[in-house]
Formats: structure tokens, sequence, C-alpha cells
């Protein structure tokens, strides 16, 4: 009861403190925009997006909105610029870290991350070979979306295939697939043309949110959400496989297919993160651990701990990443900064082992 | 229990397939869907993501600035068709290439530079040009560049000048459409150069300088082709070597080729020559097939080392010194990246190859070059640091 109270007092906490993160984001920029006239911007965008929405019923609703006192390169930072990046942040964040939460409870290790079967490893050749091939954006996001998941399913025939522990082989034949299309990755990275094709790879292994778009957060919400509500729905169901199969069985669970979506719903956020942010490491191994100092093992609050922890901590990395230097840094190697100090913090400490 | 986890399967696959007719058609109509669901998982975005789609196309075309006094119409490279101010008077660039070329012609309009310049530039430009901002480099859709510090830096457009990838448009008007400020793209390719200076000068409404940089592109050029014609049957067999250990080659036919293939007969002839700037990988034993009569060899690659190598001593063109290394400053001549540095490279080149046919003042002409394209004029120490 009282370890109940705590959970969801911290669970709170969590949701209070991403919601001033979002606030203090939007106000945070290289371009000078008065604080009072950013929600001025926002209040007339969300006027006049209703209005453009009720238009057919409401006679006269076409035209609402403030009056505009801003210049449009103001507009443009706060509503093209900063919104869908803080929304994008914040998405693939929650995601990340809620699919590495949820493969350490399916595989019962601690080191599960989102990459454990590969789908980064897919993604990052999937948009390499975008990239050689000459697609715009667009399309390499979509083919990284796509090799992501393809990898993953190849990993899950290969261990349909072989006999044995099927958790085991699972993860074995994630790692085998996932170093074979990084080989792939290489490969291409080769015979890229060093003088545009190459650094546009490498940066886009690297991990970005520059560049966030609108397009992006449409396109990426649909599988996020597909994979993010499954899992929230079935998060007690997680813990019963913490306990293992025969448990679960006695407890009217099958885990068998609970584990499968749990699986499926964890490849697909993890997939369509990577496939808009890039490679963003450490965030889904090292979140859910400290969720776990906050709220315990249980996965009822676990689950939405890690994706408000997510949330909160990708915000606030892409702010330093978009506010420290002129140029930006990619956000992948601010994450590995931050998570490998507190990795080596975390096996290097005393007592209370995960 | 088991109702419920069935229909938690079916909510993936509806919405997994959901995302597949998204994908395929535009976002605007069917991206109402996500709002709905999104609710749980993100508490923290309220109402802004529902209003999102409906937005994404509108904001930039409404706000065109009610000061600025007239605008023209202006058909890219890309095909793409754009407003801009009459007069640009602040300009951006999105990478190296474009930074070089829009330097040469109006450094004066930069507001910023995509990559801080070679430290070797420091002493050649104007400290004015060397020291503007860096606002950093685009790669297609995405990049270092911080687009709020794009505007912050107020450009009236962004010049993206180079070989035309084929997502360009799509990329440029996605950027366009999220910043309001006009991408533009301008081929530009060593052949072309003159051309792609032509179409700068006409917006940037400079027709006068980029006439003087374009006629200078074609009669450098020209006057390679005549000293060439002049040298006849003569054509020194060259072999053009980079890389650490000097065993790349740029080969024959090939894009970074353009320059080695003039000035002489390339004989790296190769069935499959490398589009790449770090050319064909080769090895001592084919240079030693090759028996060049004279070697080209990269800045910072084997030059200064050969002529106590054992190994490169087997060369006949080492033997009897006849090798150079390419001149660097602030840019390799010889063509990396492969910009208009390059005729400095082919004059150079010529008057080393062939002292009787190139009968220019090779001085004068780099003067004239820097001048013209770096906007400061060669001092004796700095000449004789480059040309060795």
């Amino acid at each position: 009861m009282e370890e109940n109270r705590r959970g969801r007092i911290a669970l709170l906490g969590l949701g209070a403190a991403l919601l001033v993160l979002v606030f203090v984001s939007f106000l945070l920029g290289r371009y000078p925009v008065p604080p009072g006239m950013l929600l001025r911007i926002l209040l007339h965008k969300l006027l006049a997006g209703l209005g453009s929405l009720l238009s057919p019923l409401v006679p006269g609703a076409a035209g609402w909105g403030l009056g505009q006192s801003w210049d449009g390169s103001m507009e443009a930072v706060a509503w093209n610029i900063r919104l869908p990046r803080i929304l994008l942040s914040c998405l693939v964040g929650c995601c990340l870290s809620v699919a590495g939460a949820s493969y350490q409870g399916v595989f019962q290790n601690p080191m599960a991350s989102p990459d454990i079967l590969g789908a980064t490893n897919g993604a990052a050749f999937g948009a390499s070979l975008a990239i050689l091939l000459g697609a715009a954006s667009q399309m390499i996001t979509l083919s990284a979306f796509c090799f992501s998941i393809l990898t993953v399913a190849a990993a899950f025939f290969v261990s349909r295939l072989a006999g044995g522990k099927r958790v085991l082989t699972l993860v074995l034949a994630g790692i085998m697939v996932g170093s074979l299309f990084s080989a792939g990755t290489s490969f291409v990275k080769l015979v890229a043309d060093p003088s545009n094709q190459l650094p546009e790879i490498t940066y886009w292994l690297m991990g970005s949110l520059s560049g966030a778009k609108w397009k992006q957060v449409g396109l990426a919400v649909i599988p996020m959400a597909a994979g993010l509500l499954p899992l929230l729905l079935l998060r007690w169901r997680v813990n019963v496989l913490t306990l293992g199969d025969d448990e679960a069985r006695t407890m009217g669970v099958n885990a068998g297919r609970i584990r499968l979506i749990v699986i499926l719903c964890a490849t697909l956020i993890t997939a369509a993160s990577v496939a808009v942010s890039g490679m963003i490491g450490w965030v889904g191994l090292v979140i859910p651990h400290l969720s776990r100092k906050l709220v315990g093992n249980d996965y009822r609050r676990l689950t939405p701990a890690s994706m408000l922890f997510g949330a909160a901590f990708m915000l606030a990395v892409d702010d330093v990443s978009r506010n420290l230097l002129t140029v930006e840094i990619p956000i992948g190697i601010l994450t590995a900064f931050v998570g490998a100090p507190f990795f080596i913090w975390l096996i290097t400490r005393k007592g209370d082992a995960f | 229990m088991k109702t419920r986890s069935i229909l938690a399967l079916l909510l993936v696959f509806c919405l997994a397939l959901g995302l597949g007719a998204c994908a395929k058609g535009a976002q605007p109509a069917s991206t109402q869907q996500p709002a709905s669901t999104k609710a749980p998982e993100a508490p923290a975005e309220t109402a802004a993501p529902t209003e999102a789609p409906a937005e994404t196309a509108a904001p930039t075309e409404a706000p065109a600035e009610p000061a600025a006094p007239e605008t023209v119409s202006f058909t890219d490279d890309a095909g793409r068709t754009l407003e801009l101010p009459a007069k640009l008077e602040r300009i951006a660039v999105t990478g190296p290439m474009s930074q070089i070329v829009v330097f040469s012609l109006a450094p004066e309009l930069l507001v910023g530079v995509a990559n801080a310049w070679d430290p070797g530039a420091e002493g050649y430009f104007d400290p004015r040009y060397y020291s503007l901002p860096v606002l950093g480099q685009l790669y297609g859709g995405k990049g270092e560049l911080n687009l709020e510090v794009l505007l912050a830096a107020g450009p009236q457009a962004v010049l993206d000048v180079g070989e035309a990838k084929k997502s360009v448009a799509e990329d440029l008007d996605g950027l366009t459409a999220q910043t309001g400020i006009p991408f533009l793209h301008i081929d530009a390719s060593t052949g072309t150069m003159a051309e792609a200076y032509r179409r700068l000068g006409g917006l940037l409404g400079l027709e006068e300088r980029a006439e003087e940089l374009a006629s200078y592109c074609e009669e450098t050029w020209a006057r390679a082709e005549a000293i060439m014609a002049a040298v006849g049957e003569d054509r020194a067999r060259i072999l053009y070597l980079l890389g650490e250990e000097g065993l790349n080659v740029i080969a024959a036919g090939s894009y970074h080729g353009e320059v080695v293939d003039l000035i002489g007969d390339n004989l790296a002839v190769l069935d499959e020559p490398s589009s790449k700037g770090t050319g064909n990988e080769t090895d001592m034993e084919q240079i030693l097939l090759w028996d060049p009569d004279f070697i080209i060899f990269a800045n910072g690659s084997v030059a200064d080392r050969v002529g106590d190598d054992p190994v490169w001593q087997q060369l006949r063109a080492v033997r009897e010194g006849r090798y150079a290394e390419a001149p660097f400053g602030p840019f390799n001549w010889m063509g990396f990246p492969p910009s208009v540095q390059r005729y400095l490279g082919i004059l150079w080149s010529l008057k080393l190859l062939y002292p009787e046919q190139a009968d220019y003042d090779l001085r004068a002409e780099v003067e004239r070059y820097f001048e013209l394209f770096y906007h400061c004029s060669l001092t004796d120490e700095q000449y004789g640091a480059i040309v060795k």
C-alpha cells in the first residue's frame, strides 16, 4: 500500500517534470523570440487550426485567431521548428525507453536494450541504402523503418528454425542478423560518394533530431501509438512474464503469446523512433534502470514511468544539443556521454544488484 | 483477460495497416487519426498535435514580408519556382562547395559559412570574411545547421551550389516550407562553372563580376586546351597519386580525373574508375607497370619520402626526380574538394610539364586568381610557401 502511494507520487512528479520541461524547451532556442510572443503564436495557431476544423459547422470559424503582431520568422521558429522538434524528441525518448524496459522484462536481462533484436542495425542499413540511392528524407525514414522491421522479422524467423530455448535463440538470432546488417551498412559506406553521401550517412547514423518537421511527427506518431498502447494495456502481464513461463501458466497467462505481443510492440516503436531520429543509444538501456530506482520493478508503474522519464530525458538532452553551440551536436553523441558514465557507475556500485 | 490481449493485438495490426496507408498517401488528410490514439502516452502534449497536421502547409505562405518592396520569381536548377526579394543582400549557403563558389562571387553577401575555413586560409582571406560565423552544414534534409541559428542570421535566401542530388528538390522544398526562407539549388561542376557563375550573377544582381569569373574559367580552360594542342604528340604520360602511402590513383575518365586527363595522358586506365575523391586503390606493382614519365602527388602524401625510399626508387620518374607535390593553399590545387581552385592546378601543372608551350607567368596568373576568387593579394612569402 505504502509502495503503491510512493509509486503514484513518483509518476505524478515525473509527469509534472515533463510538463515543465516541455514549457521550458519551448522558450529555449537560438532565435530570440520573447516568451509572451511565443505563447501568442501558439494560441493563434491553435485557434486558427480549431477554426479551420470547425469551419464547416460554425460559420466564420475559419477566420479565428489573434491579430498578428509577429513576423514570419518568429512564427516559423515557434511553430515549424521548435514545436515539432519538442514533440518528436518526447516521442522518441518515450518509445526508446519503454521499448528497453519491455525487452528487459521479456528477456529477463538487465542488459537488454531496444537494439537487442537488431532493429537499429536494420534501420541504419535501410537509411544508408536509401541515401546511397539518392532518396529524399521521407523515403530515407520509410526505408529505415521497413528494414528495421525486416531485421527483427528475420531474427524471429531464424529463431523459429532453431530449436532450444526460445528466448535465448531469439536474442542470438537478433545479434547475428543485426551484425549481418551492420556489415551491410559498412559496405554501403564504402561505396558511397565521400563528398556528399558519406557525410550524410555518417550524420544520420549519429542520431539527430535536427530538421524535425510536422510531417515526421505525423508519420511517426501512428506506429508509435500502435506500439505504446498495447504495452500500456498489457503492462501487468509483463510482471507475470518475469516470474517464468510455468508460473505464468498457473496464473492463466499465455506467456508465449504475451511475449510475442510485447516484442512486436517494442519492435514497432523502436523502428519508428530510429527511423525518424537515427541511432540514439543508451536511452533505452539507462532510463528503464533509472525508472526502476524510482518506482520499483512493478511494470504496472515501471512502464508509464519509463515513458515519462524517457520523454523528459530526451527532451532535456535535445535542448542541450540545439542550444549549447551554434552548430548542432548530434543527440546520439550526447546521450552516450550521459549514458556511459551512468552505466559504469551502475555496474561498479556495491550492493543492491539489478 | 484473453479478449483484452487479443484486442491489443488487433489494435496493433489495424494501426500498422493505417501506417502503411498513410505512408503511401499524402500526410495531412489522414493524420487526424493519431490524435485520438495518442492521448494516453503523452499527457504533456495536450491539444497541440490535434491541430498540427492541418497546419503543416499553411503557415509559410501567409506571412510574406509586408515590408519587402517587391519580389521576383526565380526558377532554380532543380526546376522549382520561388519568390525572392528583388535585391538579395544577405545569403547563406548549405555546404562547402556552395561556400567556395558564393564566396568567390559575393563574399560581402554571406551572413555565415557552412564550415569553418581551413586554418590555412587565415593568412589569405580578409579577416572579416575569414571570421564569418559558422552556421553548420546540411546533409539532405537534416544536418548540423541549426535552423534557428540560420533564421537569426537573417538570410533572404539560402543557396545550394554543386552537383544536384536526386532528392534535392524535395529536401529544399521541405526546408523552404519549414523556415519560410527560399532555399535554391544551382548546378555546378568544373565543366559548367562558368554557367553557374552567370546564373548566380543574375540571381544576385552581380552580372558584371560573375561575367569576369565566368570568362576567367572559360579562358583558362581554352588556354589549357590550346597548350595541349601545341604539345600534340608529346603529351606527358602521368599519374596523380594520393593517399597516405601514395597508393591511390585518380583514374582516367573519372569525375575527379578531369584535370589530370586534360594535362597529359593519364596512365591509370581502369575498368571501374571510382568517382570518389580518394580515387581507386592500386599497388606498387601496378605503378611500376604503368612506368609514368611524371608523377604528381597530392599534398600530405609521400612526395617528401619517395626520394630515399628503395621501393619508390624503382620508378624511373622518381629516380630522375620527375615528380612533384600538388600545391596547397588554401585548398588543394589539384582539386579536392572539386571546385574552382582546379584552374590553379591546371595552370601550375601545365607550366611544370610543358614549360615551353605554357608561356605565361605562373606567378602573375596565380595572383590574378587569388584576387578574383579569394579577394586578396598574394605576398611573395605566401606564393613561395605554396609553389615550391
